[in-house]
C-alpha cells in the first residue's frame, strides 16, 4: 500500500466518522462544527486527486462560508440550552434505506464498467485541477470555453442576491 | 534532478523558520507595540527588565506559561479547549504559500491568493467556538461581533486583490495571469522594480484596511472593546490558551503584512536581490547543491522581505495610537457602503484601462488613474467621517420609530408603546 492510499483511508475514515457525527449528535453546535470537518476531509480527498483548485474552493465556500452562516444563524437564535437542539430525525429508517440504496447503486455502477473510472482517473491526472486550466475552460476568448453559460449563471446569482436584499430589507 | 535529501533539509529548514518567525514575531511585536505607543503618547513604556525594557515581553511569556488555566463552570468543554488551537492552526498553515525568498518557501503553490482567503475565513470558526463555548454573555456578544466583522471584511479584502491579478495577466508574456505568490512577486521584477503599489495604490490601502479589520486591530477592535465587553470572546480565557489567541492574532498581523508585501511591495526584491541575477545563477548550476552565493542572496532577499513586513506592522501600531474605535453600525456601513463599491469600481476601471489604452502608455495611465481614485477615496472618507451627526439617530432608535410609524413592529424588538420614545433610552438587553 502506498502513501496516497494510506492518506486516503485516513481522510475517508475522518469524513465518514464526522458525517455520522453531524447526523447523530444531539447538540446542533457540535453537529455544525463536525460539518466543517466533513468539508475539510473532502477537500483533502480532492487534493489527493490533484484537484488543488477545487479543494481550496471547497474550503473557502463550504467550510469558510456556508458553515459560518449556519453557525452565525445558530448564534442569533434565542435558545438557552443547546443540548438536544438537533431535532431527532423521525424518518431515520427511511433515510437509512435510501442512503443504502444510493450507495449500492454507485458501487454497482462503478463495478460495472472499469473503462469509465479509468478514463475519469486519466482525465483527472491530466493537470485539469490547476487554476489556469479551469480559467481557460471558463473564460478563454480564443479557445473553446464556457463563457456564455458562466455569464448566465452569474446573472442568475446577481438576481438572487438583489432579491435577497429586497426581501431582507426593512421597508420604510 | 534535485536529490531527495536536499529537499527534506529544505523543507525542515523552511518550516522551522516559519514557526520560529511566528513565535518570535509575537514577542517582538508586543515589546515594539508598548514601546512605540509609549513614545507616541509621551510615556516611557516598559523599562525595568533588560536594556530599555527589552526583556519585558520575555518575562510576560514566562508568566503566561506558568499561569493556571482557569475554566468557569458549565462551559462547553471540548469547544472551549479546542478554540485557541483552531484559531491558531490556519495562521501557521498560511505561511505555506508565502515566498520569503526564492529558497525560503515550501512550495510554489498555484493557488496562493485563494488559499490565503480560504484560511483567513477558517479563522472565524475559532472565534465563534471561543464565543460560544465560554458560556458567558460577554464572550457570546464579542464572538458575534467578531464573526460579523470578519465575514463582512473578507469580501472587500478579496476584491481588492483582483486588480493585482489582472495586472499580472497584463505583465506576463502569454496574457495568462496568476494567483500564485511566487509568480506575482516575479511579475513585479519583470522589467525592473515594477512594484504593484505604483499601479494599484488604492488596492493596497483597501487591502490594508480590511487586514486591520480581519485581525481585529484598532480602529476595528470593537470585538475587544474593553469598556463595554470586558475582552470580547477572550473574556473567559487565561494562561496559555489566552496566549494562543494572541499568538494567532500577531501571526495574523504578520500574514496580512507579508501578503501586502508580496502582492504590492515587490516581495523580496530590493537592492542586491534581483530576479534576473537569481535566474542566471540557477541556470548556471542547476544541481541544487547549496553554495555560499545562494546563501548570501537568500539572506539579502529575506532581509528585504522582513524590512517591508516590519514597516507595515509599524503602521499597524501607528494606526492604533491614532484612530478612535468605530461603532458597530459604522463598522458595517464602512464595509458595505464604502469599501465594496470602491473595490468594484477599482476592478472595473483597471480592466477597462488595461484593455483600452494602447500599449506603451497602458501602465502609466492605469497607475495615474488609480492614484486619482485613491485621492477620490480619501476625499470620500473625510466627508463620511466629517459628516455632521446632527439629526441622525442610532439604528435601533430609527427602527423603533419606523415601527411606531407603520405599526408593524421591527423584527426582534418588542412592540413599542404608542408614545414617541425619549432619545436617551437604553438599548434593549441582548439575550441569549
Amino acid at each position: 500500500m502506498d502513501l496516497a492510499s494510506i492518506v486516503f483511508l485516513v481522510l475517508a475514515a475522518i469524513l465518514v466518522g464526522s458525517a455520522l457525527a453531524v447526523v447523530t449528535l444531539r447538540n446542533i453546535v457540535h453537529a455544525a462544527l463536525f460539518l466543517v470537518l466533513v468539508f475539510g476531509a473532502a477537500a483533502g480527498i480532492y487534493i489527493l486527486l490533484n484537484a488543488e483548485f477545487i479543494a481550496i474552493v471547497q474550503i473557502l465556500v463550504y467550510a469558510g462560508a456556508v458553515t459560518i452562516l449556519i453557525l452565525f444563524a445558530i448564534m442569533l437564535t434565542q435558545n438557552p440550552n443547546s443540548r438536544g437542539s438537533n431535532p431527532m430525525n423521525r424518518q431515520a429508517l427511511i433515510a437509512a434505506f435510501i442512503a443504502a440504496a444510493l450507495c449500492a447503486g454507485i458501487i454497482f455502477a462503478l463495478s460495472q464498467n472499469n473503462a469509465i473510472s479509468a478514463a475519469a482517473s486519466q482525465a483527472v491526472t491530466q493537470n485539469a485541477g490547476t487554476a489556469v486550466a479551469i480559467g481557460n475552460l471558463l473564460y478563454s476568448p480564443t479557445s473553446y470555453s464556457y463563457v456564455l453559460p458562466f455569464e448566465i449563471a452569474t446573472l442568475v446569482l446577481l438576481v438572487a442576491i438583489v432579491g435577497a436584499i429586497v426581501i431582507g430589507r426593512e421597508e420604510d | 534532478m534535485v536529490n531527495i535529501g536536499f529537499q527534506i533539509v529544505h523543507f525542515v529548514i523552511t518550516i522551522l523558520f516559519f514557526i520560529f518567525l511566528v513565535a518570535t514575531n509575537a514577542v517582538i511585536m508586543v515589546y515594539l507595540e508598548r514601546k512605540v505607543m509609549a513614545l507616541m503618547q509621551d510615556r516611557v513604556g516598559p523599562k525595568h527588565y533588560g536594556p530599555f525594557g527589552s526583556l519585558q515581553s520575555t518575562y510576560d511569556v514566562l508568566k503566561l506559561l506558568l499561569k493556571e488555566i482557569v475554566r468557569s463552570r458549565e462551559t462547553d468543554n471540548a469547544i472551549f479547549m479546542l478554540a485557541p488551537m483552531i484559531f491558531f492552526a490556519p495562521v501557521l498553515t498560511a505561511f505555506v504559500m508565502l515566498p520569503f525568498s526564492p529558497f525560503m518557501t515550501t512550495s510554489a503553490l498555484g493557488t496562493g491568493i485563494l488559499l490565503y482567503v480560504a484560511l483567513s475565513s477558517l479563522d472565524v470558526i475559532g472565534v465563534f467556538m471561543a464565543g460560544w463555548g465560554s458560556n458567558s454573555k460577554y464572550s457570546l456578544i464579542g464572538g458575534l461581533r467578531s464573526t460579523a466583522q470578519m465575514i463582512s471584511y473578507e469580501l472587500p479584502l478579496l476584491l481588492s486583490l483582483v486588480g493585482v491579478v489582472m495586472l499580472t495577466s497584463f505583465v506576463s508574456h502569454n496574457g495568462i495571469g496568476s494567483i500564485s505568490f511566487t509568480d506575482i512577486i516575479n511579475a513585479q521584477m519583470h522589467p525592473w522594480w515594477l512594484w504593484f503599489v505604483l499601479l494599484q495604490p488604492l488596492g493596497l490601502i483597501i487591502y490594508y484596511t480590511c487586514g486591520l479589520a480581519e485581525t481585529n486591530r484598532a480602529p476595528f477592535d470593537l470585538p475587544e472593546a474593553e469598556s463595554e465587553l470586558v475582552a470580547g470572546y477572550l473574556t473567559e480565557y487565561s494562561g496559555m490558551q489566552w496566549a494562543m489567541f494572541f499568538l494567532g492574532e500577531y501571526g495574523n498581523m504578520l500574514i496580512v503584512s507579508s501578503v501586502a508585501t508580496a502582492l504590492f511591495l515587490g516581495g523580496w526584491s530590493g537592492p542586491g536581490a534581483d530576479l534576473a541575477f537569481w535566474h542566471a545563477h540557477v541556470t548556471a548550476n542547476p544541481g541544487g547543491i547549496f553554495s555560499v552565493a545562494d546563501l548570501i542572496f537568500n539572506v539579502i532577499a529575506v532581509f528585504w522581505f522582513l524590512v517591508k513586513v516590519y514597516a507595515l506592522q509599524g503602521i499597524f501600531i501607528w494606526v492604533r495610537t491614532t484612530l478612535p474605535r468605530l461603532r458597530a453600525d459604522q463598522l458595517m456601513q464602512y464595509a458595505w457602503l464604502i469599501l465594496i463599491p470602491m473595490t468594484l469600481l477599482n476592478i472595473l476601471v483597471t480592466a477597462v484601462l488595461l484593455l483600452a489604452v494602447p500599449q506603451p502608455y497602458t501602465l502609466w495611465v492605469t497607475g495615474g488613474v488609480n492614484f486619482l481614485l485613491l485621492i477620490g477615496y480619501i476625499i470620500l472618507l473625510t466627508r463620511a467621517i466629517g459628516a455632521s451627526p446632527k439629526g441622525t439617530l442610532p439604528p435601533w432608535v430609527e427602527a423603533r420609530k419606523r415601527a411606531a410609524r407603520t405599526g408593524l413592529g421591527a423584527p426582534g424588538l418588542p412592540k413599542p408603546p404608542a408614545a414617541s420614545l425619549p432619545p436617551g433610552e437604553p438599548e434593549p438587553a441582548a439575550s441569549r
